[in-house]
């Protein structure tokens, strides 16, 4: 006789209008009981939304759901608690100012007419932090304790919910080493109970280490379901990213020249007080394409963001042909030879409700001759916009209507070329070909390959290994916001590159 | 001046506490009874105000409807004992109901049909002050005052034991219902938000709305209610100005006390201790500007400028609330600096190796 499977989720279906992203395309979903099962994918795949699904607080468009064989449609929270369904959120949801045991008894509180019995409150939660070898003061502050602390609450928190099924989103994100072994026996615990242990993650050596069997999903769909034993890491991950044809890129070798760009020991901090940049060192020189590689959302962001001055520096310096820029402005920056072509060209690089010329002196508006007494001048501005829409092939750029029509590789084609008109020392392209046609990806490789000959420094951040790899001269691999090592592009292979990338080290192989 | 508030956190809270009572002590001492007897009286209103607004504040919904729903109050409870010779108390009862309709009119238009929260609340201070203008013309026939014998003022009360106390007696007894009540209100809203099942919701939905709706709270009826509840305060605070203070109601009567009620509460951190603390002082010094008008003595400041000592006072709360807000903020960045600073540098030194390259 089959068991009946905890969870079971087919035709999965969910369309986010505002930010017009199928979240969930056709997803089938199930997890076994007493299993830890892994869902993989990057930022973005729809790991989160499709949980949410399951746990009420997202309503699918359309969706099967089973619980221990049972058809549901879950509308709220409050149901898929009584289902048996926990969830702990990557962003915890605790209330900072109540203690440990408000926090679980929260909702729950033992009550007489209205008013709560503190004491039993924490009588209770003391009691189920035993049974389940899981201690906690139950009357600290929680804003007082530590993340790895926080996080036990809310595992507790869904414990004393009689949780069956346990949703842990990206859960050791935030944990220290030490945490993160704990936080393993925690989950190997609950499944031996005969729970079933949802674990989204996009760190594949976790996967490997805890999870029975892993669940790929890639841009809103199901890629597949495997037992971890029979794939490895590789397998993984390229299930994960997937692989895109990218046209090889024509290039001579480099002729490096002085650094251009130095960044010293850089901390950043990202969400919830944790460093999204932890003690980051590198230099670009003058004629070198810098390519940083790494799953998406292991700290590149806040990593370009603190170099391209939109993000306050908390410790270590950024150096720009010698000048500390770590404090100084962005219109500094760009004096002093800075160029940025941001990863979203639709809220960032452009103006999507403007026309062309607009978009493309906003870098330069305020000098001769665009401007004189602090009054603009189309005429130059105008000439300028025909110029650029020539030289860099942007394709029906009628003068003076908003850009917002444009396609994708054309709205990208405007980025570069108000990016690289002043010809700029130092030039940050992060994620240049995202989401732009064949055509284009192969003029804006060709283009910063140009650039780079003509003696500009590039740091390139993408999430497409292979774009990384035919382009750049060297390579550094991100991961957790660390750089993991440094390749020189003609060393690195696909395979060293995705162990840095999944938090593995290349000597452990050797 | 944020660094230094910073740095002096603790100590700031310490002065303040402690100017405050120095404050008040003086104010007892330096004061004529008959001011400080009208300072009570008139902090009265901004005492259920600050009340409504930190029970919608704490909730989450900044409830910038407070003056509309007050000058609804005071109006309704002109307007139902209105040649109808009635007891005030069912004056006061229609004003407080009157208030708490609007409150959920309130919360079912910005929380159901998700209206703008600002032009929600602008629309419906503005529709509430005209539509007494314009009630008072059609219904009754008025102009700018509604006045009639059978409107009554609320009877003073004595209390027992308490009002034979040598000095205090007279200063806390003699005051209409409203007044006590106000006081009571004060301690059942502390015991509301801090000893009842309901009260903790009101306060993990304001706090954390997510932390609430995961944990199974359904939080549009938390926040329906607590506006209800802040509708019925800010209402029973509105009658208070045409049936406790005078037996009348006056085209725009509350004058922009809901605006300081509301400022009170952000001033007191939603606290309703503090917030009684404060109303106090914005009792007072209203009743002192308003003396020292009537006073034949020269006072050493024009009148015009104490008159408007409760306007700058809430100007100068406001400011202090924005700082110390952004100081909290500036002390989180320096601790998270801290922290990981040290961290980075402990990392360095353990590993002695070159690093890359
Ligand atoms: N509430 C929302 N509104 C609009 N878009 C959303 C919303 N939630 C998620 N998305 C989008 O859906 C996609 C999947 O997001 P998510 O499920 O959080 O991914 P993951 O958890 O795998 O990183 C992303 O492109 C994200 O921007
Ligand atoms: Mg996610």
């Amino acid at each position: 006789m089959e068991e009946t499977l905890a969870v079971e989720m087919r035709h999965v279906r969910k369309y986010f209008a505002s930010s017009n992203v199928l979240a969930a395309n056709d997803v089938d979903f199930e997890v076994r009981q007493g299993e830890v099962h892994a869902l993989v994918g990057e930022n973005g795949a729809g790991k989160t939304t499709l949980m949410n699904m399951l746990y009420g607080l997202v309503h699918p468009d359309h969706a099967e759901i089973y619980v221990y064989g049972e058809p549901v449609r879950i509308s709220h929270p409050d149901h898929a608690i009584r289902l048996g369904i926990g969830m702990v959120h990557q962003h915890f949801k605790l209330v900072p100012s109540f203690t440990v045991a408000e926090n679980i008894m929260l909702g729950i509180e033992p009550n007489q007419f209205g008013f709560i019995n503190g004491k039993s409150e924490a009588e209770i939660v003391r009691e189920l932090a035993q049974n389940f070898g899981l201690p906690v003061d139950p009357n600290a502050r929680v804003s007082e304790l530590s993340v790895g602390m926080q996080q036990r609450v809310e595992i507790l928190k869904t414990l004393q919910r009689d949780a069956r099924i346990l949703i842990l989103d990206e859960p050791t994100a935030v944990l220290t080493p030490q945490e993160v072994h704990e936080l393993y026996n925690v989950i190997r615990r609950l499944a031996d109970d005969g729970r079933a242990v949802i674990l989204i993650t996009h760190k594949l050596l976790e996967v490997k280490e805890v999870a029975d069997r892993v669940s790929v999903m890639r841009r809103g769909k199901m890629i597949g379901t495997h037992d971890v034993a029979d794939v490895t890491i590789r397998d993984m991950a390229n299930m994960m990213v997937g692989r895109e044809v990218i046209l090889q890129v024509e290039k001579q070798p480099a002729t490096p020249g002085d650094v251009v760009l130095k960044v010293e020991n850089l901390l950043v901090a990202g969400m919830g007080g944790v460093p999204a940049v932890f003690g980051v060192s590198f230099d670009v020189r003058a004629g070198e394409i810098f390519g940083i590689a790494g799953v998406s959302g292991n700290g590149q962001t806040e990593l370009i963001e603190a170099i391209a001055g939109l993000r306050p520096v908390d410790g270590g310096r950024i150096m720009l042909l010698d000048h500390d820029i770590t404090d100084v402005n962005v219109r500094t920056r760009r004096t002093e030879g800075m160029a940025h072509i941001p990863e979203d060209r639709m809220t960032m690089g452009l103006n999507l409700q403007t026309n062309l010329d607009e978009n493309v002196i906003v870098t330069s508006y305020q000098k001769p001759p665009f401007s004189s007494y602090g009054i603009l001048n189309f005429q130059p501005m105008r000439e300028l916009a025909a110029r650029l829409a020539k030289k860099y092939q942007i394709a029906s750029a009628r003068v003076g209507e908003e850009i917002k029509t444009l396609s994708g590789g054309n709205l990208q084609k405007v980025v570069l070329a108000r990016e690289l008109e002043g010809e700029p020392k130092f030039i940050i392209a992060n994620q240049p070909t995202r989401g732009v046609d064949v055509g284009s990806i192969e003029f804006v490789h060709k283009t910063l390959v140009e650039e780079r000959d003509g003696g500009a420094a590039i740091l390139l951040v993408s999430v497409e290994l292979e774009e990384i790899m035919s382009l750049s001269d060297r390579i550094a691999v991100i991961f957790e916001g660390r750089i993991m090592a440094v390749l020189d592009a003609a060393d690195a292979t696909e395979e060293d590159l995705g162990i840095l990338m999944a938090g593995g080290t290349l000597d452990k192989k050797e | 001046m944020l660094e230094l508030m910073v740095k002096y956190q603790d100590d700031l809270r310490r002065t303040l506490l402690i100017g405050g009572v120095i404050l008040t002590i003086l104010v007892f001492v330096a004061l004529p009874t008959n001011v400080i007897q009208s300072g009570i009286r008139l902090s009265t209103p901004f005492v259920l105000g600050s009340l409504a607004a930190l029970i919608a504040s704490r909730a989450g919904v900044l409830n910038l409807a407070i003056e509309g729903k007050m000058l609804l109050g005071s109006f309704i409870a002109v307007a139902v004992l209105f040649q109808r010779d009635l007891d005030p108390a069912v004056g006061v009862l229609a004003a407080t109901i009157a208030g708490g309709v609007l409150g959920l009119i309130f919360a079912i238009l910005y929380l159901q049909i998700r209206v703008n929260l600002i032009i929600l609340a602008l629309a419906l201070n503005l529709f509430v002050a005209n539509a007494t203008v314009f009630f008072m013309r059609t219904e009754f026939g008025v102009f700018g005052t509604l006045a009639d014998p059978s409107i009554r003022g609320l009877p003073t009360y004595d209390l027992p034991i308490i009002k034979d106390l040598p000095f205090i007696g007279e200063l806390i007894s003699g005051y209409n219902g409203i007044v006590y009540i106000s006081w009571m209100m004060v301690v059942a809203i502390w015991v509301l938000l801090r000893k009842t099942q309901f009260g903790r919701h009101i306060r993990a939905v304001g706090e954390n709305k997510e932390a609430a709706e995961t944990a199974g709270i359904n939080v549009t009826r938390v926040q329906i209610f607590a506006l209800t509840l802040s509708g019925m305060l800010a209402g029973f605070a509105g009658s208070f100005f045409s049936l406790g203070i005078l037996s009348q109601f006056l085209e725009n009567m509350t004058a922009g006390r809901g605006w300081i009620a509301l400022t009170i509460s952000l001033f007191a951190l939603e606290r309703p201790l503090p917030a009684f603390f404060t109303s106090l002082f914005f009792g007072f010094s209203e009743a002192l500007s308003l003396d020292l008008q009537n006073s034949e003595t020269v006072s050493f400041l024009p009148p015009d400028i104490l008159l408007l000592m409760p306007q700058v006072a809430a100007i100068g709360a406001l400011v202090l609330v924005a700082l110390r807000i952004r100081g909290s903020e500036l002390l989180k960045r320096r601790q998270f600096v801290a922290q990981f600073s040290k961290e980075l540098g402990d990392l360095k030194r353990m590993v002695i190796s070159p690093g890359q390259d």
